[in-house]
């Protein structure tokens, strides 16, 4: 009879709690997440962030896709107060729908670095994340290695490994190509790439590296926190992986390896702008900062700034200093590029 | 006045809320579809240019590879295994009666990730001998047609339980005595199978494989990870890749067709032959046959069967859980995912098993061509990627919601859907299923003679009496079971519930997700997945318990 009672206690409490919260004035402390990143790092930060402010932080995770089309539905009548993405391509596109609105502050201003924001406030970055080339420890030294640009010489034929170019991060690595070697060079780069791969496109990022290790292919494209993924992976087997592989960033000695952002921006209708503001500057405080190299493996803001052992045996890197907007410009150039590279 | 004519006047009077009822439904989840179908009318968008030119026939022969390829396997298993236990007598055959049926409460994701280790563990080191035997040429093409075989294997454990079930319910509508006499006609079991069983079961394992290559052709999680295209990828290239929401939408009308297509083969198979009960005299076998070879084959065919397409990736699942035990937090999964997930399907199966009654009722009353295409109409919804209804909803919802408040002074539709209670979502498991739910309440209308509806009309009923009286006791079997399969699905249901749920609401199918797939933190998503698992597999008991009931009761 209890459980009985306790479970009909929650279907209630439930029902009650989602039609109860909206009917709490919008000055009641809270701001609405429509947030495409999945990790649970990110509840602990938040309920660290209510803590802090007694804002309550409600979350909707799907694709950024997905949530951009439901903002865009919504309307005005949208709870979203802050739409989180995993790219910058993402938020421009977010920005091109005008479901974003410009929100300033001098702290956001302070903490996010100048390429790693929009001109007029409508996004900013928390995390970095570079895409680099992952090696095989056993068949290449990494003074083989050199650019991105090198994975097209007929040298790499049969030994490249890297997923889908319907993933965001491939497709923002060729806009930085683009944006850097014009169309005409990106293409040719796609191309060859495509044909030097030992297999056709398939599965994460984790499964390029999973391939190097087990001899598939030499060199994957991959983004580096996949290999702190893999170094603290419960399965043995993927800490075996990370045992195999190396990473090497390119480009050192040109512009640097290609970087790219976690970032949220304020959406336009939000009711809780301010809420959402303090929690942007949240994630992009020194709290937060030092949390996502530990629970992540991203690279924070500043990206030489961590003392992760991790992410410092990376060695430190140059970056490519690239408006990260231009990857968003970009993107649709680089879709049809990948398409007529046949890399699917 | 004479009393018949009064009777006449009051039926139509009563079959008419019908005829309203199901048109309002038909409605309700046609009209957000509109969204889809009016693309094709629509000036494409940029991107379909690039699609036609140098996607499309992938996407169209990836699509046909793995729906001819899932199909026939699904058939091959699943008619094979029903075909053996009804016929025949072996070892833990109650065991397996049960147990085949279990699968489906796996869903596609989880049962791909608990086949990852053969991507690692068997295909890779093949690929590498081949790689350096043959060459890398060979090997890329080997490994792409490794994959097709594995996703089509994957798939059919997970989707072969739907043509399992449709093939013993229609089975144990067969009269014993057909076999009989085709056994003593000289013909064995076997080919009893095609030359009785098959024929007489048809309308219910066409309806059942018809769900299953539905299934496939909506598969987004198990092709990306095989690097397989279909239509469905292509959506989602489209939408996400190109930003280009009109040629994705374009896309998913090509795929509605496409499914048309098959529903109208599937009338073709059922053919024109009518399929009433044979409720002779003699129901069942008079008593399974029992060899030594065939109990061995038999059992281990079942054996197999039961251990690749369930044991293997739940006995996975139970370790990885495990392993991420002390991580796993059982209070808050309840409180929150596993109560969430019974809220949603419970409303969804209900409410989705009134609909499809009183359609399939109507369409009984008024077999017109325009109720049949109702019929037809609702079952779309089906043919189309879960994230492409979830944005026609959207698209739909918030419009009707700005135009009432506009114009009527109406309160916030929108918030009252989406934000405030999960009505949108729930709405969109409708559009998303009635056809699992009208199927099988279809193939128990058609075998419901339709003398009995003459007879009760004559003896006074008016259609509700009749459907009360006469068509729901008959319909309980169907019913229960659409309803079982139903929260299954709902259960399982993942693009709907990702993009449609209100904020902080999180199902087991989502959060497993999320943890698995997204984070690849399998020890702590296990969990989840196991639960979902399990509850599936109760659920599964209980259709179990009533196809018995079913074949003991007649």
């Amino acid at each position: 009879m209890k459980t009985l009672f306790k479970s009909y206690n929650s279907i209630i409490n439930i029902s009650f709690a989602v039609f109860a919260f909206s009917f709490l004035p919008a000055n009641a402390q809270e701001v609405t997440l429509y947030s495409h990143r999945h990790y649970e790092a990110d509840d602990k930060l938040y309920e660290k962030f209510t803590k802090a402010t007694g804002i309550k932080v409600n979350v909707v995770k799907a694709s950024a896709d997905a949530l951009i089309e439901r903002i865009k539905a919504e309307g005005k009548e949208s709870p979203a107060d802050l739409l989180i993405a995993a790219d910058a391509g993402r938020l421009v596109r977010a920005q091109d729908a005008g479901i974003l609105q410009s929100a300033t502050s001098a702290k956001l201003e302070k903490q996010v670095p100048k390429n790693m924001r929009d001109e007029e406030g409508h996004w900013y970055g928390f995390t970095v994340r570079s895409r680099v080339l992952i090696y095989s420890k056993d068949r290449i030294k990494p003074s083989q290695l050199s650019t991105y640009e090198d994975l097209a010489d007929p040298k790499w034929k049969g030994k490249l490994l890297a997923r889908s170019s319907s993933n965001i991060y491939n497709q923002s690595l060729l806009a930085s190509i683009i944006a850097n070697n014009g169309k005409q060079g990106a293409a040719k780069w796609a191309a060859a790439v495509r044909k030097n791969m030992a297999r056709p496109p398939e599965g994460s990022d984790r499964d390029q590296m999973r391939a190097v290790a087990a001899g598939i292919g030499d060199v994957a494209i991959a983004n580096t926190y996949y290999v702190g993924l893999l170094v603290n992976s419960s399965n043995p087997k993927d800490r075996e992986v990370a045992e195999k592989v190396g990473v090497f960033f390119p480009n050192q000695s040109g512009r640097g390896a290609h970087v790219n952002i976690s970032g949220g921006g304020v959406v336009k209708w939000s009711k809780n702008k301010a809420n959402a503001i303090k929690l942007l500057e949240f994630l992009t405080g020194s709290e937060a900062q030092n949390q996502f190299p530990v629970t992540t493996y991203e690279f924070p803001l500043e990206v030489s700034s961590t003392d992760s052992p991790l992410l410092k045996s990376w060695g430190k890197f140059k970056a490519d200093s690239l408006a990260l907007s231009e990857l968003g410009k970009l993107n649709a150039e680089a879709v049809k590029v990948f398409a007529l590279a046949n890399w699917k | 006045m004479p009393k018949g004519l009064l009777n006449i006047n009051n039926q139509r009077f009563s079959s008419f809320w019908w005829w309203l009822s199901a048109a309002f439904i038909a409605v309700v989840l046609f009209s957000p579809l509109t969204v889809v179908l009016s693309s094709l009318f629509k000036a494409p968008g940029e991107g379909w240019e690039l699609i036609t030119e140098y996607l499309l026939v992938d996407y169209i022969l990836g699509t046909i590879i793995m729906t001819l390829g899932v199909g026939l396997t699904a058939l091959f298993l699943g008619v094979g295994s029903a075909w053996i236990i009804t016929v025949w007598d072996f070892p833990c055959k109650r065991f397996f009666s049960l147990a085949l049926m279990m699968p489906m409460a796996i869903p596609t994701y989880v049962m791909a990730f608990g086949y990852s280790f053969v991507k690692y563990d068997i295909r890779d080191p093949l690929m590498l001998f081949i790689k350096n035997n043959w060459g890398a040429v060979i090997m890329s093409q080997s490994n792409e047609i490794f994959n097709y075989g594995l996703a089509i294997l994957i798939l059919s454990f997970a989707l072969y339980p739907y043509v399992y079930i449709a093939a013993r319910v229609g089975f144990s509508e067969i009269s014993g005595t057909y076999i009989e006499n085709s056994r003593l006609l000289g013909r064995g079991l076997f080919r009893s199978m095609f030359s009785v069983g098959l024929p007489l079961a048809r309308p219910a394992i066409v309806g059942g494989l018809l769900l299953a290559v539905l299934e496939v052709m909506n598969e987004y999680g198990a092709m990306t990870y095989y690097g397989i295209e279909t239509l469905t990828t292509g959506i989602f290239v489209s939408w996400t890749d190109l930003g280009d929401k009109d040629s994705a939408v374009r896309l998913a009308a090509v795929a509605m067709v496409f499914v048309l297509l098959l529903i109208a083969i599937e009338r073709l198979l059922r053919g024109r032959a009518k399929f009433h009960a044979h409720r002779s005299s003699s129901n069942n076998l008079s008593g399974p046959t029992r060899t030594n070879a065939g109990a061995v084959i038999a059992f281990l065919f079942c054996f197999i069967l039961f251990t690749v397409s369930f044991a293997l990736p739940v006995i996975n699942l139970c370790i990885d859980t495990l392993h991420g035990w002390e991580k796993s937090k059982l209070t808050d999964l309840i409180q929150g995912p596993l109560i969430d997930s019974f809220i949603v399907s419970s409303i969804g199966c209900l409410g989705i098993v009134i609909a499809a009654l009183v359609i399939s009722y109507a369409a009984r009353l008024f077999p017109t061509i325009f109720m049949k295409s109702i019929t037809k109409l609702c079952m779309l919804g089906y043919a189309v990627p879960g994230a492409v209804v979830a944005i026609s909803i959207l698209v739909y919802f918030s419009g009707m919601g700005s135009f009432l408040s506009e114009f009527l002074g109406f309160g916030s539709l929108t918030s009252l859907f989406f934000t405030l209670t999960p009505a949108g979502l729930i709405i969109a498991y409708f559009v998303r299923f009635m056809t699992p739910a009208l199927a099988p309440i279809e193939a128990g209308m058609i075998r419901i003679n339709a003398s009995m509806d003459e007879a009760s009309s004559m003896l006074g009923r008016s259609s509700w009496g009749s459907f009360f009286n006469v068509h729901l006791p008959l319909l309980r079997f169907p019913l229960f079971g659409a309803m079982i399969v139903l929260f299954v699905d709902i259960l399982k249901e993942l693009p709907l519930t990702l993009v449609l749920r209100p904020p902080n609401i999180e199902t087991l199918a989502t959060t497993s997700y999320g943890l698995i797939q997204k984070e690849e933190r399998i020890a702590e998503g296990s969990f989840p997945a196991l639960i979902l698992v399990l509850t599936g597999t109760l659920a599964v008991l209980a259709l179990h318990i009533l196809i018995r009931k079913r074949i003991v009761n007649k």
